[in-house]
């Protein structure tokens, strides 16, 4: 018995909602599918949802050639212009696949809360009790020189609202990058858990795959979410 | 904090988030390729291989100073390749599904995110590098869809 059990919650049953999040060419779609493999051995049914702001999607179609079932959410940020198209996604899914977990791989510009917010809307839709894994932000260690001096501000915005930050790739990085990527991780989210990872020897996967089983991280709070946006972009009161 | 969130500050703030991640000039192309003479799996991965990284080097030409992510999938009857490419120095990443069978046609879409350059330069260099690559492989080209629209993913927020 795994412990992600069926939610009893008014009747509704559980779905948990993991978002793994980082910069382009983090990593995020190997990661996804390998972890994806992982909890589909551990007895999961597993649905991953990509988001990409474009109207043409790659990354769905590579994940299918996997086995696994993926959806895609095209032509906007599905934390707020199609939120209805996520949520609405989030319960078909959940009345017709069943899925356990949704692993959700946001394109560059969503909000991780803003995105929790969306997969909450599913509840009005279905009879489902959204819960969170830890969101999981991705740092390519090999290549964070030359994040940080081109889209610092990016960057950050990934690593401030994240739980978890996963520092990748330290196979292919020296020990200089790894520390400049704990250094700016810590710089700027002093709560977050670090994690090392490697997509080509699999380190830290078991962990990611744990991670998402096993622990939750709390639902959408408006209160919050402005907060963040205000440490990150001023405004009254910042 | 100093009081209430108002739904505009809240809009402005929304906006200014979104304008700053998406800092990335972007394009994106559906494609089919075909060569009645028959394109084997090795000669795919030549052409996805030389696809990332002429399109890749078009860019920095025309000024992009990073890649986002230039990626590729191809779907054929007899399987699909996947390409990846997020550091020249490292070269293009491939994960092949192809049978050992050579194949006449395939779908290709081609995703290109660099930063430096805004979406109409991207898709114009993108656009030219592709034109180089299927003149090289003397492959019959059709485009099927394209896209380069950045602003179109935030003007639910922008005043009219």
């Amino acid at each position: 018995m795994t412990f992600l059990r069926r939610l009893l919650d008014g009747g509704a049953e559980g779905m948990k909602i993991a978002q793994i999040a980082g910069f382009l060419g983090s990593g995020k779609t190997t990661l996804l599918i390998d972890v994806s493999r992982e909890l589909v051995q551990r007895g999961h049914r597993i649905a991953i949802i990509v988001n990409d702001v474009g109207e043409i999607n790659v990354d769905a179609k590579f994940i299918e050639t996997y086995g696994l079932k993926a959806r895609e959410i095209s032509g906007g940020c599905i934390c707020c212009q199609i939120a209805g198209s996520f949520a609405n996604t989030i319960a078909v899914l959940h009345n017709t696949f069943k899925p356990d977990i949704v692993i959700v791989e946001p394109s560059g510009v969503a909000i991780p809360w803003g995105l929790k917010r969306a997969a909450e809307y599913s509840e009005a839709e279905s009879d489902v009790h959204i819960e969170h894994a830890p969101v999981i932000t991705l740092v390519d260690a090999t290549r964070i020189d030359l994040l940080i001096s081109a889209v610092k501000r990016l960057v950050e915005t990934q690593i401030r609202e994240a739980d978890i930050v996963l520092i990748n790739k330290v196979d292919a990085a020296n020990e200089e990058q790894i520390e400049k990527s704990r250094k700016l991780i810590r710089g700027i989210n002093e709560h977050a858990e670090i994690m090392l990872a490697s997509g080509r020897t699999g380190k830290g996967l078991k962990e990611v795959a744990d991670v998402i089983e096993t622990r939750v991280s709390p639902r959408y709070d408006e209160a919050v979410e402005k907060e963040l946006l205000r440490k990150q972009y001023g405004g009254a009161g910042a | 904090m100093s009081g209430p969130v108002t739904k505009d500050e809240e809009e402005e703030l929304h906006l200014e988030m979104h304008r700053a991640a998406d800092e990335l000039g972007k394009f994106a192309a559906k494609m089919k390729i075909r060569d009645e003479a028959g394109i084997s799996p090795e000669r795919a991965k030549r052409f996805m291989d030389s696809l990332l990284v002429t399109v890749t080097k078009e860019c920095f030409a025309s000024g992009a100073d990073l890649i986002g992510h230039v990626k590729a999938f191809m779907h054929s009857p007899d399987g699909s390749l996947m390409a990846s490419l997020v550091d020249l120095r490292i070269g293009v990443q491939l994960t092949s599904g192809l049978t050992e069978e050579s194949f006449q046609e395939a779908d290709v879409i081609l995703h290109v995110i660099v930063h430096g350059i805004w979406d109409d330069k991207v898709r114009d260099a993108t656009r030219a590098g592709i034109k180089k690559v299927i003149d090289e492989f003397k492959f019959k080209l059709e485009v099927l869809q394209d896209y380069y629209e950045t602003e179109k993913s935030i003007e639910h927020h922008l005043k009219k």
